[in-house]
């Protein structure tokens, strides 16, 4: 056991830290209150926030409003290379995507530079084609 | 193990009080001093000796059942085997084995297993203690008391002739030794403990120190995907103290490993209560152990029962070559009949009113003649067409007839056998009841299908969630993306899709307990949620 390194879970505090600070109205949304409802609990697991996060957005882009800063939200959570948020941002974001009109381009085409990379590697190649390494 | 304690276990014999009180205790033996030759040279086989001491006292003391006892016995003998084969030949080696199996009983064995290295070297010091240990299991004290006071002869200082020697004094009826207090030579040092209870109270914390060392042991394999010598290490701890809390905790996990979950819901429900009645539970850990291995039955007795009842949600089975399936006999019979009569009038318009008299079966028949074209020699120059196969069918013979509407037949029940026979070698195929294996025999993905019967909003977002448009692997779902990932171990994100599954798991869990949850959204979740556990599993 001592040859282990436990790299600690701060996915937690940086996924609704980064919300809490710059996307406040999103906790009044029915997206995230839907969750809170159900267990209060709930509503702290990093990856179902990041779930309804990706609702919100998507709805948001459908009625053509400014979503900059969430996306800017989302380059933050990439930019941390932090593995346990990049899966949330694939797993939970990236994969949650539905925008029936506008089309997943559009989703994609909002994204900053690092999540971009991020988009690319993991949703456009398949398995058998993506490097093991990012 | 602490060579210490080896010594002081080695020595309570002597500290429990005089030599009167040795011979009244039955069951004890010599012990094994953690400095002889043959402890060094062999470090299991002189464990294996101590667990056998710790075990048979625990049996004398009524602490450990005869029937847990043979059950130690068992996986007693197979860590034996293993220790002997794994420690270098050498007499000291020799020596303890045979004094082990001397001990279990096996004299005539022991005697076996000393008659070559005593041939070799017949004044070996731990050749003779161990002839001497077999001689006093065979209660042949006089024997035994011979061979010890041999050794010392040249060498006074040896602690195992001299245990021998005084153990066997002890047993020998009317001899002035036995009645002596005093303490064998060279043993001054070590202070004399005359309370029994003290020396109770040492042989207990020994005992719990080795159990304790073996389910250390019995981590080990589990770690190494080894449950089953874990198990038998853990058989050993419980007979050496059956109070552990580890060994059943420990059993637990490993029967989990075998797949063998009511047996490990058992033995952590056992750990649960016997960590209750210590002063410092843990409960919440074992408790949450317990409730797992609850949940992830329970879910596996749904899983039966669904599949019992809903003949569409079947385990995949291989398609068998012949017909059992009744439908299938009635196609193949039509199929024969069919052709039978198309022989006799052989034309094109027969062809038609076949279809139309027998409908759905005559499209069967005709769908049959076209897997007969594609497996047929002749068929392949014919090509895909309805006309060629009337023409085919006017044409052959009446057996290659025959065997297009049986292929007709064996198609459909292999079809309906297999569920997906097309995707037979998809890795990531999912056996959940709802049946959700890519789709319902329509050919809808099963989040559209889902989407469409679910009413709770909660529940549709879960759907919604778990299951992609456009489904690449399996039927799009978080569960068959992760049977993807553990089955060809390539990732399809950073770290895979089990957190996933663990979060959207105890949101549908919540989702159950809603207490206005429709009969049909409750079903839903609850198929979901055995998905997810099975997915988890590696099912």
């Amino acid at each position: 056991m001592t040859n282990f390194k436990l790299i600690p879970d701060r996915s937690r505090e940086i996924i609704l830290g980064a919300l809490r600070q710059n996307a406040p109205e999103f906790f009044n949304t029915d997206e995230y209150l839907r969750l809170a409802k159900l267990d209060p609990k709930l509503a702290e697991y990093p990856g179902l926030v990041c779930g309804a996060f990706t609702s919100f957005l998507c709805a948001k882009l459908e009625r053509e409003e400014d979503v900059r800063k969430y996306f800017e939200i989302i380059e933050g959570w990439a930019a941390t290379k932090d593995s346990y948020i990049e899966n949330y941002l694939i797993t939970e974001v990236f994969e949650n995507v539905n925008l029936p009109t506008l089309g997943e381009e559009r989703f994609k085409g909002n994204l900053r530079p690092i999540s971009l990379q991020l988009y690319k590697h993991w949703m456009e190649y398949p398995p058998e084609d993506r490097l093991s390494s990012h | 193990m602490n060579p210490a304690l080896l010594l002081a276990f080695a020595l309570l014999p002597f500290s429990s009080g005089s030599a009167q009180e040795v011979t009244q205790t039955s069951g004890q033996r010599p012990p094994l001093a953690a400095d002889t030759g043959a402890a060094k040279a062999a470090p299991e086989l002189a464990r294996l000796d101590q667990v056998l001491t710790l075990a048979q006292e625990s049996k004398d003391q009524g602490r450990l059942t005869p029937e847990r006892y043979q059950e130690f016995l068992a996986q007693f003998r197979v860590s034996l085997d293993n220790a002997r084969a794994a420690a270098p030949p050498s007499p000291a080696a020799e020596a303890l084995y045979a004094r082990i199996l001397a001990r279990l009983g096996d004299s005539q064995q022991a005697m076996v297993a000393l008659a070559p290295a005593r041939q070799r070297d017949p004044q070996d010091p731990d050749l003779r203690v161990a002839l001497g240990h077999v001689r006093f299991e065979e209660k042949d004290y006089p024997a035994a008391y011979a061979e010890a006071e041999a050794v010392l002869k040249l060498d006074p200082a040896n602690k195992a002739a001299l245990a021998l020697k005084y153990f066997s004094q002890g047993r020998i009826a009317g001899t002035a030794a036995a009645t002596t207090r005093l303490p064998p030579p060279g043993l001054e040092e070590v202070s004399v403990l005359d309370d029994p209870r003290v020396a109770e109270a040492g042989r207990r914390a020994l005992a719990h120190q080795t159990a304790l060392g073996l389910t250390d042991e019995a981590m080990r394999r589990l770690k190494i995907k080894d449950p089953r010598e874990a198990l038998r290490y853990l058989s050993m701890a419980g007979a050496i103290d059956p109070e552990l809390p580890n060994v059943p905790m420990q059993q637990g996990l490993a029967y989990a490993d075998l797949k063998q979950h009511a047996a490990a819901v058992e033995r952590f429900t056992q750990a649960e209560s016997m960590w209750r009645a210590r002063e410092t539970p843990r409960t919440d850990q074992l408790a949450g152990l317990a409730q797992t291995m609850r949940e992830r039955e329970a879910a596996n007795l749904l899983q039966a029962q669904a599949s019992a009842q809903s003949p569409a949600s079947q385990p995949k089975k291989p398609a068998t070559p012949l017909p059992y399936d009744a439908v299938g006999l009635v196609l193949i019979a039509v199929g024969v009949g069919t052709f039978l009569v198309l022989e006799k009038r052989r034309d094109e318009a027969a062809i038609r009113e076949a279809v139309e008299v027998y409908g759905p079966a005559g499209l069967v028949v005709a769908g049959g003649a076209l897997v007969a074209m594609t497996m047929l020699p002749p068929a392949r120059v014919a090509g895909p067409s309805l006309r060629a196969a009337t023409v085919l069918a006017r044409e052959t013979e009446l057996i290659q007839a025959t065997a297009a509407g049986i292929g007709a037949g064996t198609i459909l029940m292999a079809s309906k056998q297999d569920g997906k026979a097309s995707n037979s070698a998809d890795p990531t195929s999912s056996n959940s009841p709802s049946g959700t294996q890519g789709g319902t025999s329509q050919g809808e993905p099963d989040r559209d299908r889902l989407l469409k019967k679910a009413q709770d909003p909660e529940l549709r977002d879960a759907i919604d969630k778990l299951y992609r448009k456009n489904a690449k692997i399996g039927s799009g779902s978080t569960m068959d993306g992760y049977r993807y990932e553990s089955q060809t171990g390539t990732r399809l994100s950073k770290s895979g899709h089990g957190q996933k599954l663990v979060e959207r798991r105890d949101q549908l869990m919540r989702v159950l307990h809603k207490p206005d949850l429709s009969p049909g959204d409750r079903q839903i979740t609850k198929d979901i949620l055995i998905d997810i556990q099975n997915a988890l599993s590696g099912l």
